[in-house]
């Protein structure tokens, strides 16, 4: 499965603020490097499913830039979202639609749709291609989630908690994955977990959201060089956010 | 070609819901038109529009549907479409099934005149045809923009008895006209039917634009 990358673009995120009934965003601002994996930690509430909606304009921001290789995601919308897969922690698919079906839909809104590399993915996670969405596990329609978001060899993958409520073999396959695209393709990965473990396998950098705020944001080499042989990202996690 | 894409889309999706529908209309209303007596002219035809009224009424639920028990609406938004676009294209697959439909009817009623099953007036001329079609489609529009605009399909049933006003102006329409004076101007829109035609398409862009336009400035998208 030959996983390549369309373009090497930072995504840039400039004091992001928006206000959703009682809860605020407020002035969020990050940059990820080209094949950089962030990760986006924080409590339930700190605002990260809000964080990652924000950038893909299904929320409406009140103030503040995301750009990827000079699109605007306002402004230059198409091409912005060209460069993006995104893989949403609820998949919200035509439950009435087979797998195959879902992927002839998705394919022609894509210049770069990679056809083998769909074929090959869908093979990769077993997935039954003449199965109707609304018959699959929560499991199989996030790696459906996936299939779309990584075939036309985004730039730029955002996952919002891609493997919450997953058993533990679909969890492996999908870090399996995601480590493939991170390290052949070299794709820029933001995600969002409550999973430690996970970020500590996969990430190089975390970003701490709090109440809407970010909190910390690091490399995670440079942490565990710092704290030496005695490093634990939980111990970290919890005595910044209580 | 993402309007293409997100029409298609949608017939596919309706292709089970669509034939049934237009089948139960025409033998629902050949079950009630036939017993009409002759001696009424236009009820029959009153009829016939009533019946297509309450099918463009389904056909937008049903498409709307499709997207609010989904919440595909969340799903399309992530792809590189614009919202005009999305919205255009809920709007193209509404007045494609609403024209297959109301045209279905209405050439029942042409043959049922043709091989003699209808003896009432009107006959179908194209004037018939093109203002039906109209009406039918600023119908349907009405009902798509009360969903996208309250982002439930579940909105649309709050206007839904305006429909039964909408038949009985329908069917009581001459009688309205002399009481309202209203004369002078259907006769005008009755003469210069490009003008009536075209404010109603001006009224079904307004409505896209208004749908464009809010959805565009709604804090949540769907």
């Amino acid at each position: 499965m030959g996983v390549t990358s369309i373009a090497q673009d930072s995504l840039t995120v400039d004091r992001l603020r928006a206000r959703l009934g009682d809860f605020w965003l407020n002035d969020i601002s990050f940059s990820i490097a080209p094949g950089q994996v962030t990760a986006l930690l924080g409590h339930n509430g700190a605002g990260k499913t809000t964080t990652l909606r924000l950038i893909m304009g299904i929320i409406r921001k009140d103030f503040g830039h995301v750009s990827l290789g000079g699109f605007d995601h306002v402004r230059d919308e198409k091409e912005f979202k060209q460069r993006i897969g995104f893989v949403q922690e609820e998949s919200f698919f035509y439950k009435g639609m087979t797998v195959r079906e879902l992927c002839a839909f998705v394919s022609p809104f894509y210049g770069a749709w990679n056809k083998g590399l769909s074929r090959q993915l869908l093979q990769a996670l077993d997935l039954p291609g003449d199965k109707k969405l609304g018959h699959l596990s929560k499991g199989m329609r996030t790696k459906v989630s996936l299939v779309l978001a990584l075939s036309h060899e985004p730039s730029v993958l955002l996952l919002d908690e891609p493997t919450s409520g997953l058993d533990p073999r679909a969890r492996v396959e999908i870090l399996k994955l995601l480590r493939k695209v991170t390290h052949e393709g070299g794709t820029t990965v933001l995600f969002s977990t409550h999973n430690l473990h996970e970020v500590d396998e996969i990430a190089d950098r975390l970003i701490i959201l709090d109440r809407g705020r970010v909190l910390a944001e690091e490399s995670l080499a440079a942490l565990r060089c710092k704290t030496g042989p005695s490093w634990n990202l939980e111990h970290y996690y919890l005595a910044l956010v209580p | 070609m993402n309007i293409i894409h997100l029409i298609a889309k949608d017939l596919r999706l309706q292709r089970n819901f669509v034939l049934p529908l237009m089948l139960l209309e025409v033998t629902g209303y050949l079950a009630y038109a036939l017993q009409i007596p002759s001696h009424i002219p236009g009820v029959a035809f009153g009829l016939l529009h009533g019946v297509a009224l309450i099918g463009d009424f389904l056909i937008c639920h049903r498409t709307m549907i499709a997207e609010e028990k989904n919440r595909a609406l969340m799903f399309i938004k992530t792809l590189p479409v614009s919202t005009p676009e999305i919205v255009i294209a809920k709007f193209g697959v509404n007045i494609l099934l609403v024209g297959l439909n109301t045209g279905i009817l209405l050439a029942l009623w042409g043959g049922g005149r043709e091989f003699g099953w209808i003896e009432v007036a009107p006959s179908l001329t194209t004037h018939l045809v093109l203002v039906g079609l109209t009406m039918h489609w600023l119908n349907n529009a009405f009902f798509i923009t009360i969903s996208l605009v309250f982002s439930s399909e579940h909105a649309v049933w709050v206007p839904f008895p305006a429909l039964f006003v909408v038949i009985t102006v329908i069917l009581n329409f001459k009688q309205i006209k002399i009481v309202l004076h209203l004369e002078p101007f259907v006769d005008l829109l009755q003469r210069r039917e490009a003008l009536f035609v075209g404010l109603i398409w001006a009224i079904i862009v307004g409505f896209v634009v208004m749908c464009s336009w809010t959805l565009k400035h709604k804090r949540i998208f769907a």
